[in-house]
């Protein structure tokens, strides 16, 4: 393919803003047929509907007839929208040398395009503007391009006005990208250098890679090596993406497509390498590789014991389009057998967790989810690497604990660093720099344990930065900290899996919070529950739950029987679903709700 | 009648009121003030097309209960053709019991006796409290001088089997005086007495003062003292105490309540009715145009069913008999009902449930303990 005939490009946009719609219109132009009006083409998974994420790229190849007569070849790059995956986003858009910047007419630029925004720039790319949905009677052009040029900082005067519904001035739009986004540079005949940008898992091919091609070519046959690992596999089959995947010769220099080389091991592939040739192999990889580490752990027990071997099988499963989660057997007494799993971040977990009770219909309980400590052992100076509180050494042996800590970069709008300085304070953060690249923006720089950034650190500082705050970081290395393991004991009986590590300064205050909302969802039981929090032998809060003295309905008439039967078998239902310790039903809420911090812990 | 004569109830629902109370969730309209003839039509309709079915069985009637809603609001040749209509074509028994429901606020001296000619050997009538504040805020529409006129006016009338509906654990009472009204109750000396802690039922505009903080429902702590008060009232005053909410003087326990939870067949008329015969349990629609139409093209107005079968079944009954304090599960009825073994089927249930303190397993029978009356639902869910 003439790389100068190629455009490849993805879009960015807020949730809402029209970008599947728009991306559905494209599709169209190119003369494909979609099924499914409304339904729109490139999410694929119900749970990115809903929460209004994209978790998986998606590149998809579109051929135009292009200005001169001649045809071109868009190559359509979907990313991924929320921090948790902004790594992910960044090697999507290092894939591009355009973006098209949506914008709602209705609603204004809103917080989390401003991030990406300034992720395409800082990877050169030409940002097309276009707003959307100037169609509806509210749509506010003017309003909109004033806002793009004073929060953005683009010049928004040529902007291209399209309904993606209605498919108005999207012929239009399609030009503007094929004028104005670069065609790749590159030499097909260099040594291979792409980077990959996703894979997914298929079960006849093993591992399909996506790649964007940089230097030379691909084809099938090849012996390739992936240059993070040091990997190397046989290509047998390349291609590239339409509605279906399409099998092709070769992939040169500037194209988007993918190949797949029998590789079983999901997590042989890492998102950011570089895939080159094992013979002729390039000098440098492309930059910007991260390796991506689990960094939130936390327990999945199946509520029914009998179902383990189910709740392994899904996590292979899950694992296979997903190398980021990592998964090995544990067991707690409370529990019983269940897996310690690792995660990306907090959004990762839920959304794990979230698929594997919709789509694998798994009943879970999730432990309180915590970092990997560094517990150093007295006498022996013995590391123990701690993924689970379990994993802690009994309180004498410890000579100390460490902790992970990132350097986080926050910009933030000018009027809000006071508060998000307070916050960082109130979460051990410790202040490295702050700079002006613009008036309007600061970038804060600190350093922050990595617990105080997994629970809910990113949404407070949406909060308070009404949804213009954005945050990166990567780790720093550990750091000793004033650390102490808390036992929680319904009753007396220790439940590990509630078990959890705070800060000595904050032990009281998160160990009472905790027992409050454990509290709350406990039901009353027919005994009294006593619920405290133990740092060693010694008790740091406790709760009590009165003993449930009467439950009894009044009536129970001809007409109320079935009413009432139906009512006690849903209570007795939820009660299977609880968790028994000693004599007390503790049902999985209880579990969730310590999941999050109140906002004003 | 012979020897195998199935006895079998009728409950006829009457779904008006001059107005609805602030706690009610029954099935009724408010702002009535008499029951229309096309109603009472259609329940002898309706009736008509169950009289096939029951005519080849070998029935008898057992009890009728007339409930509402206000059946007080029946003028009383409406009543005595229900009645009539209804104890054919399935003969009554000669003890037969016919029960009416009925507000201090419709009935008078006359109306009552009009009432016992017209068939009714069991009159309710529903006090509820005979605290004026009490049966202001329930929006009741009778004071305490009402309803004592009222129970004194049935006793002239020559009724022998009266009942009072009482309750307790409203919002608002004084301390002692929901015991006050359960005294004042007893030593009217009506034969029954349905004593009843309010359930507070969604959208109802009680449930709504609730919510909005206008009225605070007492705590659990003090509702389970006064029922302990009030049981022990009960008993000391020579009631048996037969099911959780029904206290009666011996021979006077209501055969019709009874029949609920004996899993006795009953045929439930009227809007919104419940029936239950052979295991089938059904419901009738809630729509009054509905169930008109229904009945009028000849066609049993069901809006829902359910067939009880198996272990579903076995699991009901047990809920059911455990609301019978002295009764309890009787083994020899459960095995003579589904040929099995109470004791087998519920083995860990049973041991379960007296490890618990909930109930204690006797020779012949388990009954519930004071702690598992007083935690029933945790009973009943084990059965279930």
């Amino acid at each position: 393919m003439n790389p100068k005939s190629i455009r490849n490009f993805c879009i960015i946009a807020h949730i809402d803003h029209g970008k599947s719609t728009l991306a559905d219109r494209f599709l169209e132009r190119a003369g494909f047929i979609l099924k499914n009006k409304g339904d729109q083409v490139l999410d694929q998974m119900d749970l990115e509907k809903e929460r209004g994420i994209t978790i998986k790229a998606h590149p998809i190849r579109l051929t135009y007839t292009g200005r001169d007569g001649s045809p071109v070849v868009f190559n359509l790059i979907d990313t991924p929208g929320h921090v948790d995956f902004t790594y992910e986003v960044s090697r999507s858009i290092a894939a591009c040398e355009g973006a098209v910047l949506v914008v709602d007419a209705t609603q204004g630029v809103e917080a989390q395009t401003v991030a990406n925004t300034y992720l395409a720039l800082n990877h050169n790319l030409t940002i097309i503007t276009a707003v959307n949905k100037i169609d509806l009677p509210n749509a506010d052009v003017d309003e909109t391009k004033r806002e793009i040029e004073e929060i953005i900082g683009l010049d928004a005067s040529d902007a291209s006005l399209v309904s993606a519904k209605t498919g108005l001035g999207v012929d239009e739009l399609l030009r503007v990208i094929e004028d104005k986004v670069p065609g790749p540079s590159g030499d097909a005949g260099a040594p291979l250098k792409c980077l990959v940008f996703d894979s997914h898992f298929d079960t006849y091919k093993g591992v399909v890679v996506h790649i964007r091609v940089f230097e030379g070519t691909i084809q099938k046959g090849d012996r390739i090596r992936f240059m993070a690992t040091g990997t190397e596999f046989d290509v047998v089959e390349v291609g590239y993406f339409e509605l279906t995947p399409v099998v092709t010769d070769a992939l040169t220099a500037g194209d988007v497509g993918y190949f797949a080389a029998v590789i079983r091991v999901p997590a042989e592939v890492h998102i950011g390498d570089t895939v080159t040739s094992a013979a002729r192999p390039t000098d440098e990889p492309v930059p910007g590789y991260r390796p991506v580490l689990p960094m939130v752990f936390a327990g999945l027990y199946p509520i029914d014991a009998n179902d383990y071997e189910g709740l392994k099988s899904s996590l292979q499963r899950l694992q296979l389009n997903d190398a980021s989660l990592t998964f090995e057997p544990e067991s707690s007494g409370a529990l019983g057998f269940g897996f310690r799993c690792g995660f990306s971040g907090l959004l990762h977990l839920e959304v794990i967790t979230e698929r594997l009770r919709r789509e694998y219909n798994q009943d879970i309980i999730v432990t309180v989810p915590n970092v990997r400590y560094r517990v150093i052992k007295r006498n022996t100076g013995e590391e123990v690497l701690a993924d689970s509180p379990s994993k802690f050494p009994p309180l004498g042996e410890i000579e100390r604990i460490e902790e992970p800590f990132v350097k986080a970069e926050i910009v933030v709008p000018h009027e809000a660093i006071g508060d998000v300085m307070e916050l960082t304070n109130k979460r051990r953060g410790i202040y490295i720099n702050m700079s002006y690249p613009e008036s309007r923006r600061a970038v804060l720089e600190y350093e922050l344990p990595l617990s105080e950034i997994i629970t809910d650190f990113f949404d407070r500082l949406k909060s308070i930065t009404k949804g213009y705050g954005t945050l990166d970081y990567e780790l720093a290395g550990y750091r000793k900290e004033r650390l102490a393991k808390v036992d929680v004991l319904v009753n007396g009986t220790p439940v590990d899996a509630l078990s959890f590590i705070a800060h000595e300064d904050e032990v009281q205050h998160i160990a009472r919070s905790m027992l409050q909302r454990l509290r709350k969802y406990v039901p009353r039981q027919m005994y009294e529950v006593a619920l405290q929090a133990a740092i060693g032998g010694k008790i740091v809060a406790r709760e009590n739950i009165v003993q449930l003295r009467k439950d009894v309905l009044a009536k129970c008439y001809g007409g109320d029987v079935t009413r009432k039967r139906k009512l006690l078998e849903k209570q007795k239902e939820g009660k299977k679903k609880m968790k028994q310790i000693g004599k007390v039903s503790i049902p999985q809420e209880a579990f969730l709700s310590i999941l999050k911090r109140e906002s004003n812990d | 009648m012979s020897r195998t004569t199935r006895l079998v109830g009728v409950y006829i629902h009457i779904p008006f009121c001059r107005r609805r109370c602030n706690y009610c969730d029954f099935l009724s309209t408010g702002g009535a003030t008499r029951v229309p003839d096309e109603y009472v039509d259609t329940l002898l309709s309706e009736w008509g097309l169950w009289a096939e079915t029951l005519r080849r069985q070998d029935l008898g009637l057992q009890s009728i209960y007339v409930g509402g809603g206000t059946p007080s609001l029946l003028e009383p040749p409406q009543l005595r053709r229900l009645i009539e209509g209804v104890s054919s074509p399935v003969p009554a028994m000669p003890d037969c019991e016919i029960t009416m429901e009925s507000n201090p606020d419709s009935l008078d001296a006359a109306r009552i006796r009009a009432y016992a000619g017209a068939g009714i050997n069991r009159l309710s009538v529903g006090v509820q409290s005979f605290s004026d504040c009490s049966l202001k805020r329930l929006g009741r529409l009778h004071d305490s001088a009402g309803a004592e006129r009222a129970l004194r006016q049935a006793r002239e009338a020559g009724i022998r089997n009266l009942s009072l509906d009482l309750m307790y654990g409203l919002p608002g009472s004084l301390p002692g005086e929901e015991i006050a009204s359960l005294r004042h109750a007893i030593e009217l000396s009506p034969e029954h007495i349905s004593w009843y802690n309010l359930t507070l039922a969604a959208g109802t505009p009680l449930a709504k003062s609730i919510a909005e903080g206008h009225e605070v429902m007492p705590d659990d702590d003090t509702v389970l003292a006064t029922m302990r008060e009030g049981w022990s009232l009960l008993v000391a005053s020579g009631f048996e105490h037969y099911e959780i909410s029904n206290f009666a003087h011996p021979g006077f326990v209501s055969h019709h309540n009874l029949g609920y939870w004996l899993f006795t067949d009953y045929v439930g008329l009227g809007l919104g009715a419940s029936g239950f015969v052979s295991g089938k349990r059904w419901t009738n629609v809630s729509d009054m145009a509905a169930y008109l139409a229904a009945v009028l093209e000849g066609r049993l107005p069901v809006d829902s069913e359910e067939c009880l079968e198996g272990r579903l079944r076995e699991g009901e009954y047990a809920m059911l008999r455990m609301r019978l304090p002295g009764a309890g599960l009787d083994f020899a009825t459960f095995g003579d009902l589904f040929r099995e073994d109470a004791c087998v089927v519920f083995r860990d249930v049973l041991a379960r449930l007296m490890g618990d303190g909930l109930i204690s397993v006797l020779k012949d029978r388990a009954v519930c303990t004071q702690k598992g009356l007083e935690l029933n639902n945790l009973v009943a869910e084990a059965f279930i």
